[in-house]
């Protein structure tokens, strides 16, 4: 027989190891600053910076007695002085602390949070698959045993293995030695904890771009309830990639604040105009986030620098449509920024890489290496030449271009995705990508719809896409040109198989169709509820 | 145009409704635990003695007491679930691992595993077959056996589901030092 609150002790571990420091050290940079007491003003955000801070606070501990070659059992004694340590500071701050201390709390959205909670206390996070949920567990019980991130023996098979990045795995060892809960325990009732992070951390995001707290309320319900890639996965949330996620979406949020900062009142819309007080808090934030996703699973930081990339990409089409993109996007002197160095770059870097593989790359593989970068040379010389041609040829070569991306997609594997039968033969393993072949009859990779793919993109997947589209066509604001570049992209590119195999090539990685995380559905259904609810208010807008 | 309006809201509640029912289907719960399929979303009927049952946790104080007499640093051999569970639990490291996951960085033993010699030791030509390879390979110092009827995970690997047979045949060639309510550890000779 199981008790009720069973392994609750592993629970209470887990908010003193991975919350109470975080909190304690959120009431101290409230005292300090008030755009950063502005900042976390909502429960999540109070939550989230306290299960970041104290993460990085861990994982800092820990490299500090690795750096003096001391047990990591030291922790124990430690971490307690910094708790110490930090409640003194709060304290001092007198009366200031019941300002430190005001949350706004929503309570239909914590009791979503409650539920998602109690649905993961009892579900768990251990799959009844040998997934590679172990293998993490196998490394942090290693880092745990050597008091070392750096296990030069490997950790599964004693043989020297593959640089995984250590945040995680190391603050679930420290949980390890200071509870002496065993890490499939630790593990198992942590889940609990990240999904409902990870819940919190997709409103904040949703919130930053929608500014509206019911749309982002009903998108964080969406995304526990709709499946597909990352959302509603909410089993596997104590994975260093799901940790990543969290974090990936506070940052997301954390970039339209940046956006919004701009100074009104000096009535310019140059870069410097956003080099402010709020800004510079933003930016303060985002980037231990990123080195907290740097060091936990990596990848989320190519997702966030695509995101932002898709946006930027569609604000250029509105533009050289028809010139319109200050209405839209006030930070657009940020975006273009951004935009014309990630572009300058990997534009580079994949003619670079188009060289280096010309000899050894098939002919269809040469058109796929090729063509995502004359793609991007000819829309940017048509963006610049924009003013000096006449608009009927501007359009017209945008169209060309635009059908020219769409003219790739194999239709044998998009009928696929609703006739299994239909798909290409699979290949040696599940993850393996199916073989499309190109023009000239030579292979090129495709992701099999077998993988998270399907069951996102049946039906509300495929339904968000269209609504994405005609949402940014009838309302090109920033919430629907956002959604929409980022679904649409994202979905050309598990399409077409001239793209994914330029992808998956380019960044030499197994699983480039996780790009289909940008599909963002849950968002773009919520969206459409919110204008659709306003539309049937007599809200025309 | 409200009626457009409350009709495009009907048809995304509806859609809603159609991709999230599986959350609160109790018969996709039992049609998974039948055909032994992993239930990798969460589910309010998915009843918590299958994370009990299917993971490692019935077993873990059985690792506790062979923690205990298990050199640090070792190879160990177990079907391919307690070769994980193992790892995450004792100070330990394991030759029975997937593929992608380093299974070939120990080609010897890669070759050895598919092989199966291990799982029909009643065989003669097996047992012979083992006994050169352990000479060969003296790294390898216990074998854990896992003698569970109820976890799925088992079936995944012959020396699971063989385990009565491994009882029966491994004292020819290892010792056991530690007899658990599921886990036995063998120390090879």
């Amino acid at each position: 027989m199981i008790p009720t609150f069973f392994h609750l002790e592993s629970h209470l571990w887990i908010a003193y190891v991975l919350l109470l420091n975080g909190y304690l050290a959120n009431l101290f940079l409230r005292r300090l600053s008030s755009d950063y007491h502005q900042m976390t003003t909502l429960l999540e955000a109070q939550v989230l910076a306290a299960f970041f801070i104290s993460v990085t606070l861990n994982g800092l501990l820990l490299l500090i007695l690795q750096s003096l070659s001391q047990k990591y059992s030291l922790a124990s004694y430690v971490l307690p002085a910094i708790t110490l340590g930090l409640a003194l500071l709060v304290v001092r701050g007198g009366p200031d602390i019941k300002r430190c201390m005001s949350v706004e709390i929503d309570w239909l959205r914590c009791s979503m949070y409650v539920v998602v909670f109690v649905v993961l206390f009892y579900n768990g996070g251990l799959i009844e698959q040998i997934s590679d949920a172990w293998w993490h567990m196998s490394l942090a019980n290693k880092i745990a045993l050597a008091s070392s991130y750096s296990l030069e023996t490997g950790h599964l098979t004693g043989l020297p293995t593959r640089y995984y990045p250590p945040l995680w795995h190391g603050n679930l060892a420290m949980l390890h030695i200071l509870s002496a809960e065993p890490l499939p325990i630790i593990w198992n009732s942590f889940t609990a904890w990240g999904a409902t992070f990870k819940v919190m951390a997709l409103f904040l995001f949703a919130l930053a771009l929608t500014k509206d707290k019911f749309t982002a309320g009903l998108a964080a319900l969406f995304f526990v309830l709709l499946p597909g890639i990352g959302n509603s996965y909410l089993r596997v949330s104590a994975w260093p990639s799901h940790i990543a996620y969290t974090a990936w979406f506070v940052l997301l949020g954390l970039v339209f604040r940046v956006f919004d900062a701009r100074d009104v009142n000096s009535g310019g819309v140059r870069v410097l105009h956003w080099w402010n007080k709020r800004s510079l808090m933003a930016i303060g934030v985002a980037l231990p986030l990123m080195i907290i996703i740097y060091f936990s699973h990596k990848l989320e930081l190519l997702w966030f620098a695509l995101a932002i990339y898709f946006y930027f990409l569609a604000l250029m089409v509105r533009y050289v449509w028809n010139g319109e993109v200050h209405q839209i996007e006030p930070a657009y002197p940020l975006l273009f920024l951004f935009g014309g160095a990630a572009t300058l770059g990997w534009v580079g870097y994949a003619g670079y890489f188009f060289l280096d593989q010309f000899d050894r790359a098939s002919i269809d593989e040469r058109i796929s290496f090729a063509f995502a970068p004359i793609l991007a040379v000819v829309f940017f010389l048509l963006s610049g030449f924009r003013s000096r041609l006449p608009m009927w040829a501007v359009r017209a070569s945008l169209v060309v271009l635009l059908a020219a991306i769409v003219w790739t997609i194999d239709p044998r594997h998009a009928l696929s995705l609703f006739v299994p039968e239909l798909a290409y033969p699979p290949q040696a393993t599940p993850q393996s990508p199916l073989a499309a072949p190109g023009l000239f009859g030579e292979n090129l990779k495709i992701p099999g719809w077998h993988l998270q793919l399907r069951e996102g993109l049946l039906f509300s997947g495929s339904v968000a896409a269209g609504i994405s589209l005609i949402m940014a066509i009838f309302t090109p604001n920033r919430i629907n040109l956002f959604l929409s570049a980022n679904c649409l992209v994202a979905l050309m590119f598990c399409f077409s198989p001239y793209l994914y195999h330029w992808l998956a090539e380019l960044l030499n990685y197994h699983s480039p169709w996780r790009i289909a995380i940008l599909v963002w559905h849950p968002l773009i259904i919520a969206v459409c509820v919110s204008q659709l609810l306003k539309f049937s208010r007599g809200d025309r807008r | 145009m409200k009626i457009l309006g409350y009709l495009g809201l009907l048809t995304i509640v509806a859609l809603v409704i159609h991709d999230s029912g599986f959350h609160f289907d109790r018969e996709r719960v039992e049609v998974k635990q039948k055909h032994r399929s992993d239930q990798r979303n969460w589910s309010v009927r998915y009843p918590q003695i299958n994370v009990f049952n299917h993971s490692s946790m019935r077993y873990l104080k059985d690792f506790g007491g062979m923690s205990e007499l298990i050199e640090p640093g070792t190879l160990v051999l177990s079907d391919l679930a307690t070769s994980y569970f193992a790892a995450a639990k004792l100070p330990v490291y394991v030759v029975n691992v997937h593929r992608h996951q380093g299974r070939w960085q120990r080609r010897a033993w890669a070759r050895f595993l598919d092989r199966r010699y291990f799982c029909y030791l009643e065989f003669e030509e097996n047992r012979i077959e083992v006994k050169e390879h352990l000479r060969k390979h003296p790294e390898l110092k216990y074998v854990i056996v896992n003698r569970d009827g109820v976890a799925w995970h088992r079936t995944q690997d012959c020396m699971a589901h063989r385990s009565r047979v491994l009882t029966e045949e491994l004292p020819k060639f290892a010792t056991l030092v530690f007899e658990g309510e599921f886990l036995d550890l063998y120390e090879i000779r």
